[in-house]
């Protein structure tokens, strides 16, 4: 089912959660709402499920508008971060519980609840209440419940926050399978950059109200459009400086130090830009590559398959892969060439992508 | 070591001098209900009668209907426990989950209204039923009866516990209000609940000042009446009020026998979160 948002907009008294939203979501993909807390993603999705009135703006499920329509009507499955699963009801009566509210056939109701309970791997935990099921398995409870009337879209609220470190893994990965499984139109929440980039097809990013960028988690690290998308993802973060195109040669601010690439042909001489590297653009020089500077290092962590340094550009600390091939000491001084992906400019002021 | 066991002594002791406080009275009713009238004004007093008199059952059910009073205040106890749970309910779930303006302001005066005592109720309470022609009548002991503003908010404060997703969940699963309340919260709000039942049972049961005020007539007496009226009807037949006694305690020993566990728990979980 495709959703359409257009010009959503949530304020809460003073506070707009959510700020003049317009984009497309794409059907039968996992999308993941990703941003930093409080940046109204939560506020968003419990928009588009309906228990939050809009204040303005039109939401549209294949065409059809639902901007006012009863959350229960909507067709849609929520699992809440806490499951909210019903604690006096057995995981069977869990399961049915929709299914019953809307009066569907005993039979029917006995098939489907197996049926789903099979999908998520619970099939042996049917007579026990909540209380006593781990994280994991409550998780996969609600994921049962909020799939088993069929849902056009399945909303999540930060699935996996509940869970401990292995299961989360787990879990998503669950998630993923059941969403491939079942071709379900699915939306869910995080702030985990890393979680966002690993299952979905799509992520939509949010700061303060404001959608970013909605892409595929590739392009979007590979191809972000402002200084925020290029912060917000890959870990270890992005690299930071500040400074001035001069003659298409970046120069570092309050300092004659420079920076070569191809990237800075073309810029208007003068312009105040941000230049974003990724820890992985940066690498050793040799033979016929561009020096771009020269760096000391200062540190060297060696982690496994890969190794992360510190460089002192300038004043700055960058952090760079570097090929594990090359014999490096602490404070030798290497020259520094940047490879074409990672290698991002901004202009200062708007933020926006130049290069 | 000692010194532990001396502390044992002592406070088995004054628990059991406290045990044997609390159940004199109701062991002296019990035997004194199978004396005869020479043994119940016997000195020294007899402990126990030295032939169970079975038959003081049967003369004090022969002196006073006491198969009507029982019947009646079953009438009485079940309404306003019914009444008063269904009502209670309802206004809990109002003043919980419900949102309307000037929600908690109402709630806040209600509270209020618990501190004006009984006594002073009863003044408007029976002209109010002698109003509506309601004297001497069951009606007149219901009516009064079918509210409790403690209980609601025991109630409401149980389900103000009870996470808003559960509700949110509920709604998208295609409840209605009325069905999120029968369906999730009053099952998980049991405990509460019986409690409540309980408690309510027990006060309507032995209500006594209330009936007395608005009921005159023989046939509409409830137990506690009747066995107020009995001393007098019965005479010094000490021996027949308390086989009477007897039979009116007897219920309630034996619904405190099986909710035991339930009433201790309600009060103290009530006791532990106010």
């Amino acid at each position: 089912m495709e959703i359409i948002l257009q010009n959503v907009t949530k304020r809460f008294d003073k506070v707009i959660a959510v700020n003049d939203f317009t984009t497309t979501i794409e059907g039968g993909k996992l999308s993941a709402l990703l941003g930093p807390s409080g940046c109204g993603k939560s506020t968003l999705l419990y928009v588009l499920s309906g228990i939050t009135p809009l204040t303005s703006g039109k939401i549209f499920f294949d065409n059809v508008d639902v901007s006012d329509l009863e959350p229960e009507k909507r067709g849609i499955g929520l699992v809440f971060q806490n499951y909210a699963l019903y604690p006096h009801l057995t995981v069977k009566q869990n399961i049915s519980f929709p299914l019953q509210i809307q009066k569907v056939a005993k039979e029917e109701i006995e098939q489907r609840v197996s049926e789903m309970a099979k999908l998520v791997h619970i099939s042996e935990l049917m007579d026990r209440k909540p209380s006593q099921l781990s994280g994991g398995q409550q998780q996969r409870v609600a994921i049962a419940r909020a799939m088993v009337k069929r849902p056009r879209l399945l909303l999540l609220d930060e699935p996996l926050s509940n869970l401990d470190a292995r299961l989360r893994l787990e879990m998503r990965e669950e998630i993923r399978r059941i969403q491939l499984e079942t071709k379900v139109t699915t939306i869910f929440v995080t702030h985990d950059q890393e979680e966002a980039m690993s299952i979905s097809d799509q992520i939509i990013l949010m700061k303060s109200g404001i959608m970013q960028q909605i892409a595929p988690p590739q392009s979007m690290y590979e191809d972000p459009k402002n200084v925020f998308v290029a912060d917000f993802l890959g870990n270890p973060q992005i690299n930071k400086v500040y400074g001035k195109i001069i003659h298409e040669q970046f120069v570092l601010r309050d300092s004659d130090t420079t920076c070569d690439h191809e990237k800075f042909k073309g810029i208007a001489n003068e312009s105040n830009v941000i230049l974003s590297l990724r820890p992985e653009s940066i690498d050793l020089a040799t033979n016929n590559d561009m020096i771009a500077f020269n760096a000391k290092i200062v540190d060297i962590y060696q982690m496994g398959k890969e190794r992360l340094v510190y460089l002192a550009f300038d004043e700055h600390l960058l952090r760079a892969y570097i090929d594990i091939d090359h014999q490096l000491n602490i404070d030798d001084i290497i020259p520094i060439t940047l490879k074409d992906r990672g290698v991002f400019v901004f202009d200062e002021s708007t933020e926006e992508r130049l290069r | 070591m000692k010194k532990q066991t001396l502390n044992k002594i002592i406070i088995y002791t004054l628990l059991i001098l406290g045990g044997i406080v609390m159940i004199f009275p109701f062991f002296w009713m019990f035997s004194s209900a199978f004396k005869t009238a020479a043994e119940t004004a016997s000195f020294p007093p007899k402990w126990i009668p030295s032939i169970p008199q079975f038959l003081n059952f049967a003369k004090a059910l022969d002196y006073a209907p006491f198969d009507r009073y029982l019947i009646n205040s079953l009438i009485v106890t079940i309404a306003n426990v019914t009444l008063t749970m269904i009502s209670t309910i309802l206004a809990a779930f109002a003043f919980s989950r419900l949102k309307w303006k000037g929600r908690d302001t109402v709630f806040t005066l209600m509270l209020a209204l618990m501190m004006v005592p009984f006594e002073m109720l009863v003044i408007t309470n029976f002209q109010t039923i002698a109003n509506w022609g309601l004297s001497d009548r069951l009606l007149a002991l219901i009516i009064p009866f079918t509210a409790s503003i403690f209980y609601t908010f025991i109630l409401r404060n149980f389900f103000m516990s009870i996470p808003d997703s559960l509700y949110y969940s509920a709604k998208i699963d295609g409840a209605s209000n009325w069905q999120y309340l029968w369906k999730v919260m009053v099952p998980i709000a049991k405990p509460s609940i019986i409690t409540i039942l309980l408690l309510n049972t027990i006060v309507s049961w032995n209500s006594f000042m209330w009936p007395l005020l608005v009921i005159n007539s023989r046939g509409n007496r409830t137990l506690p009446l009747g066995l107020y009226a009995f001393i007098t009807e019965a005479g010094t037949h000490f021996e027949l009020l308390m086989a009477a006694s007897t039979m009116i305690v007897i219920p309630i020993i034996i619904l405190f026998l099986i909710a035991r566990k339930s009433i201790v728990n309600g009060v103290a979980r009530g006791g532990l979160k106010g």
